[in-house]
């Protein structure tokens, strides 16, 4: 059975702040690695001057009361733990790339409080860095710098990320002539030889041939095992139910149910 | 909790960008850009010349041939208001969408947005310093001594520029994802601003009220900084000095602006 308790953590149990937390299992107490706490985030109607430029006029930039906005996320608190893979499920538009955005820092909680320790890489959208003009070795860098990494540690794993892109031979050409899933590729490539401490992924497993595919999951394991937390949206529920150790269905806001990531997607599933 | 974000913020996460992971951005992005520029096309050199070059012989045409205008060496004179300018224009057009166009990188992953107003600037500023091989040729052929001042003009003016319209950028770029107008609004402004710039006629021409009133335009004392330069062999130290306290200005206007705003980029785009 997948579990939480199917592996040990990679970090050793006996500190103070978590001794405090009382009579919780030995193999959970691995450090927090993500932690919400009542964290609610709404998006406004931020056209400007939606509400009328008379309020603006009067009010300048913080015309909040002003503006109509949907509520996405209400009040959710969670915890992830460090070396965890955690799958969040729901359905289209329920707030999962929100809940993401949030984990990765892009966005800003109304309220309530994140905590993130360690180095997010997200796989939000493969290659959204990517410039069409630049060659494929180009794009490496740049992609590299902006997900956090400096120039010099970009370039010395540029061999390692191109042979994982089994690219080299298109690496030169400018990426305008790659094909989605070539892009896709190169995305994963730079991701994830770069060594991140969490990984973000959005629903991007489905892209690449099925050999790609296969490497890719090859590669979310091999993370796991070495001690990675990984945050999940997907909608495959054999990618859920087999890397997963936890799932939270997204309902309604909030979160409606956790746990086993099996019974979780089973509940997902009946409700259609 | 209220106590911890009045503290640290609603999100306590290591500081992940260091300054050297700043300047490596902005470098990776401005050689990306300056790149890309040169890269589709192979007169790109000539092409960001081409447009002040152009602009410059139909006001001398106009200007000098048809009105009869006495400036002296008006081609030259042109020329380096029209760098000048071009920079100028160019930047805060192009700073305007620098966020937008950039949306699939802001809504994706986290790095500190001012990289990319800042990439930029450098790139319209290496574009600006590429254009002044011809400026020195022009004086040349008009047999202008061409004296130490320029390596001063690079020193104090080009950093005047750049911070300038850096502080402008900020500001536009941040309010353009709010308010889609500003672009409209920009280029209007431009479009009146560069008649109200000594770019086509020397501040001295202007008649008295309307004299004073012009130095509240940024551009005024750059462009004839400017000229001091590469037409007199001389650094203007009272236009450099008004040119810093407009940038000082605008920089902590743009900084304002952009830190009020930033938090919501990745939601409006």
């Amino acid at each position: 059975m997948q579990g939480p308790h199917a592996r040990t953590p990679r970090h050793s149990v006996s500190r103070d702040f978590e001794l405090r937390s009382g009579e919780k299992q030995q193999v959970e107490t691995a450090p927090i690695a993500i932690k919400f706490e009542n964290v609610s985030k709404s998006y406004s109607d931020r056209t400007f001057l939606a509400g009328g430029l008379k309020n603006y006029a009067l009010n300048g930039f913080s015309a909040t009361k002003y503006r109509k906005s949907h509520l996405v996320l209400s009040n959710i608190s969670f915890e992830i733990r460090r070396g965890t893979t955690v799958a969040f499920v729901g359905r289209n538009g329920v707030g999962k790339s929100t809940l993401l955005g949030l984990i990765a820092g892009i966005m800003r909680p109304d309220s309530g409080e994140i905590t993130v320790d360690g180095r997010v890489s997200s796989l939000l959208e493969l290659g959204a860095g990517f410039h069409p003009d630049l060659s494929g070795r180009e794009n490496i860098e740049l992609y590299g710098v902006v997900l956090g990494f400096s120039r010099s540690e970009v370039r010395r794993r540029v061999d390692s990320i191109i042979a994982f892109s089994e690219l080299a031979e298109h690496i030169e050409t400018p990426i305008r002539f790659y094909s989605s899933g070539m892009l896709a590729r190169l995305g994963f490539a730079v991701v994830s030889q770069l060594d991140p401490e969490i990984l973000l992924v959005d629903e991007v497993l489905a892209v690449g041939d099925f050999a790609f595919q296969a490497k890719c999951n090859d590669v979310i394991r091999q993370f796991r095992a070495s001690g990675g937390t990984i945050v999940l949206v997907s909608h495959a529920a054999h990618n859920i139910i087999e890397l997963c150790d936890e799932a939270f269905l997204i309902e309604n806001h909030g979160i409606a149910a956790s746990g086993d990531p099996r019974e979780v997607m089973k509940r997902y599933e009946d409700r259609g | 909790m209220s106590t911890a974000e009045a503290s640290a913020g609603p999100r306590k996460r290591r500081p992940k960008f260091s300054v050297s992971h700043y300047l490596d951005l902005i470098l990776t992005l401005a050689h990306k850009e300056v790149k890309v520029r040169y890269k589709n096309n192979i007169l790109g050199y000539i092409w960001s010349l081409a447009n002040p070059l152009a602009s410059a012989l139909v006001f001398y045409f106009a200007l000098q041939v048809i009105f009869r205008s006495s400036i002296p060496r008006y081609p030259l004179f042109l020329i380096i208001g029209l760098f000048s300018w071009q920079w100028f224009s160019n930047y805060l057009i192009g700073a305007c969408n620098v966020f937008i166009n950039n949306g699939s990188l802001i809504k994706k992953s986290v790095f500190p947005r001012s990289v990319l107003p800042v990439a930029l600037n450098i790139q319209d500023a290496f574009h600006f310093v590429m254009s002044i091989p011809i400026t020195i040729c022009f004086m040349y052929f008009y047999d202008i001594p061409i004296g130490l001042s320029i390596l001063g003009g690079l020193l104090f003016l080009i950093p005047a520029q750049f911070f300038l319209l850096l502080g402008i950028g900020l500001a536009i770029s941040s309010i353009n994802l709010f308010f889609r107008d500003m672009e409209r609004i920009l280029a209007i402004t431009l479009n009146m601003m560069m008649y109200l710039s000594p770019v086509l006629f020397p501040i001295d021409q202007v008649p008295d009220p309307y004299k004073e009133w012009m130095k509240f335009n940024p551009m005024t004392p750059l462009i004839e900084a400017w000229r001091g330069v590469f037409l007199n062999n001389e650094l203007q130290w009272g236009n450099i000095g008004l040119i810093y306290l407009y940038a000082a200005i605008a920089l902590a206007f743009g900084t304002v602006v952009y830190r009020r705003l930033v938090h919501g980029f990745a939601e409006v785009i």
